[in-house]
């Protein structure tokens, strides 16, 4: 037993260090200091100063980072005293670490956040500075469309209210959720490119009867179903009312008439079959490869999977915005700026940042994006690209809808919780385990306990 | 002692002891937190995801733990008895997936359970098609389907425990249990059994922890779904910590799981473990 004290008493000194180290302080409130200037209203900085500026982007996928690339040499050759240091990570990842990264003493730059719970956070804790008046001095509220267009990235300074206030950050990219569609088989089945809701939901029954799946979608991954809902709801409920709810203002619900019918739809949709076997089973990546291969004849996605359809398939797969009830042009789809580049309030350079992302998102960067085949937020111009492309038709439909300020967000901004909740209840959804009506309800009590 | 006693203290204890702060908090990862006691473990144990997590957790303890172990002996009491040929290479076989990383498990089995991948087509060429399965979609065979494959991965590690614990069994008392007249049953029970207490301890602490704490292949096949049909509770921590930001909720799941593998610990070791 004699041996048992020191040894003891060794532990005992060892855990009492450990509590010391481990200073129970309250959590989160050892951020470092913080400039809030809200940024001056000038578009130049000192190019005599050697700079290196860290950007953190989660571009990683091989045409998109083609062109991160490219844009960050060009940058350095007009300024040859700046450099920028690059770290990118896949989606999942980069959202697990940024906000963490972001609230470090080496924050990095220029970095990407997220429209919704990521923006709220980093505006919340001042972790990056307002833009208004580099958006002034650049001209960035004319530059992607319409000013409307950029209401996802405007907070209020507390971080309380979305969708009005200042400026928080601006896209490279832009996103808009349609229908790809396989020429060839469209052609085989005797079809044309639906110009009216009726036309499409007739399609797909024409497909369905020849065999052919509909509608390719790999649920495996939970969020694809989500945008076919997205989508289905633009058509069916009214694009404010979507807005508001997913802005969080006061009164706004998801449980509407517009939302229950759509729902009904994606239900019935399920029911007759109109998505590939075991679509529930099936991940994402899995069901994309297999429709560039030539299966299937319509995949409802955003411009993200462009690459992996256009690449085998070239111009042979097109692109259009769901066809609205009555067949009039420019309504409403789901569809926003990508995600928004913003300007660390810890930076000892911010103007150069300012510069920079003013850089990576103008109209010689557009060009750049849609070269490397993914769709940019500024107008590309006259650019190089093939009339006959998807990615013609998806950018002429980004310009239309951002243009008429008919885009709605994408739902699952609406809580911090509202991904599971809402890809987990369509999955709920579609395979009948679930009515619209109960549907409806679980997504709104998700929003309540948020926005009340 | 003095030095892995300062390891030990930095890396493990003093986490641990920080995560159980954090879960008196109400906490976003960003902002001050403020403080609510013990609110998030009143919100956890009353949640009823939380709950359908811990149950899930359960079903998984019967994969990774259960059936290996019942596996592992049934070989284990086949190669003591027969001499198996190329007995070394078998254990190697079984064992290789405690060598590949999770993630790579997950994706393979992702591959295979895909609706149109090698299993269904299996099925489909020997005239089982009806059996055909969206494996991993289906709200009734996704948690089996995601178990399945824990009870591939550790099975190998129960069977080179077992295997090896019995190699340290006298071969007098199989002699002994022969000459008695016994038959392979009565031997495996009375003898091998026996003798695997130790090992049996090590492979069940270590197999349930593994399915109480299961996270990888779940994240990479299923992330949850269908619906929560696969959610599991380190996933509820993940989602909540890096994702949701409810660093504090997450912390208290953390810390309630961590009892639950620590007590059942003690208690495997206490019943299973020959005492000396």
């Amino acid at each position: 037993m004699t041996h048992m004290r020191p040894r003891l008493s060794v532990s005992l000194a060892c855990l009492t260090a450990v509590l010391a180290l481990s200073a129970c302080g309250t959590p989160g409130s050892s951020g470092g200091s913080v400039s809030q200037t809200g940024g001056a209203a000038s578009t130049g900085f000192d190019t005599s100063k050697q700079v290196t500026l860290t950007m953190w982007d989660t571009e990683n996928a091989s045409g998109p980072s083609k062109a991160e690339d490219e844009l960050i040499q060009q940058f350095e050759q007009k300024y040859p005293n700046v450099t920028v240091k690059r770290v990118v990570k896949n989606f999942d990842d980069y959202m697990a670490t940024i906000k963490l990264a972001a609230s470090s003493s080496d924050a990095p730059d220029v970095f990407q956040g997220n429209e919704g719970a990521v923006d709220r956070a980093l505006v919340k804790a001042h972790l990056i500075v307002p833009l208004d008046g580099y958006a002034k001095a650049y001209g960035w509220d004319t530059r992607f469309g319409s000013s409307a267009a950029l209401n996802p990235l405007r907070w209020s300074s507390d971080g309380n209210q979305w969708g009005v206030g200042q400026l928080w950050g601006i896209a490279q990219k832009a996103e808009v959720v349609g229908a790809f569609y396989n020429k060839a088989t469209l052609r085989r089945l005797g079809l044309q490119v639906p110009t009216t809701f009726d036309q499409f939901q007739q399609s797909l029954a024409v497909a369905k009867s020849k065999g052919v799946p509909p509608i390719m979608v790999g649920n495996l991954d939970r969020w694809p179903m989500g945008h076919v809902f997205m989508v289905l709801q633009a058509r069916f409920d009214q694009a404010a009312s979507i807005s508001n709810w997913t802005y969080g203002h006061a009164g706004a619900t998801f449980d509407t008439a517009g939302t229950r019918k759509a729902a009904t739809v994606l239900q019935q949709w399920s029911d007759k079959g109109y998505f590939e076997d075991g679509f529930n089973g099936v991940s994402q990546e899995n069901a994309a490869a297999r429709f560039g291969k030539g299966e299937g004849l319509y995949f409802i996605t955003g411009p993200w999977e462009n690459q992996t359809f256009a690449g085998p398939l070239g111009d042979g797969v097109g692109f259009f915005p769901l066809p609205s009830l009555d067949g009039t042009p420019g309504a409403p789809t789901t569809g926003s700026l990508s995600l928004p580049f913003h300007i660390s309030s810890h930076s000892q350079n911010q103007a150069v940042a300012a510069a920079f992302i003013n850089f990576i998102t103008d109209g010689n960067a557009a060009k750049v994006v849609i070269r490397n085949g993914d769709l940019p937020a500024a107008n590309p111009g006259a650019a190089a690209v093939d009339p006959n492309s998807s990615l013609a038709a998806i950018s002429a439909a980004w310009s239309e809808k951002a243009k008429a300020g008919t885009l709605t967000p994408y739902l699952d901004w609406a809580t911090p919780t509202m991904g599971d909740t809402l890809f987990g209840g369509l999955q709920q959804l579609s395979e009948n385990r679930e009515t619209p009506a109960d549907f409806a309800a679980a997504v709104q009590q998700d929003w309540v306990k948020t926005h009340s | 002692m003095l030095p892995a006693l300062v390891v030990f203290g930095v890396f493990v204890v003093a986490p641990m002891v920080d995560g159980a702060w954090i879960s008196l908090f109400a906490w976003d990862g960003v902002t001050v937190g403020h403080w609510v006691g013990l609110s998030n473990y009143r919100e956890a144990l009353v949640d009823p995801l939380v709950r359908e997590a811990f149950g899930h957790s359960l079903v998984l303890v019967g994969f990774y733990a259960v059936l290996p172990i019942t596996i592992g002996l049934f070989l284990t009491a086949l190669m003591t008895h027969a001499r198996v040929r190329g007995g070394a290479a078998v254990r190697t076989i079984i064992f290789l997936p405690q060598v590949l990383a999770a993630v790579v498990v997950g994706v393979a089995w992702k591959w295979l359970y895909d609706p149109s991948g090698p299993i269904n087509s299996l099925l489909g060429a020997v005239g089982l098609s009806s059996l055909e399965h969206s494996w991993l979609g289906d709200f009734s065979t996704a948690l089996p389907a995601v178990g399945v494959i824990g009870t591939w991965v550790t099975t190998g590690l129960c069977l080179v425990l077992f295997v090896a614990g019995v190699q340290r069994i006298p071969l007098s008392r199989y002699e002994a249990a022969r000459v008695d007249g016994a038959g392979p049953v009565r031997e495996f029970f009375a003898v091998t059994l026996p003798g695997l207490r130790n090992e049996l301890a090590v492979a069940m602490s270590l197999s349930v922890i593994t399915a109480l704490r299961a996270f990888d292949i779940i994240f990479v096949t299923t992330k949850g779904g269908p619906g929560n049909a696969t959610t599991v509770p380190s996933l509820l921590i993940y989602q909540r910590a890096f994702i949701t930001g409810e660093v504090g909720s997450a912390a208290a799941i953390g810390a309630i799981m961590g009892a639950i593998i620590l007590l059942l610990s003690v208690v495997i070791t206490r019943v299973v473990e020959e005492r000396r």
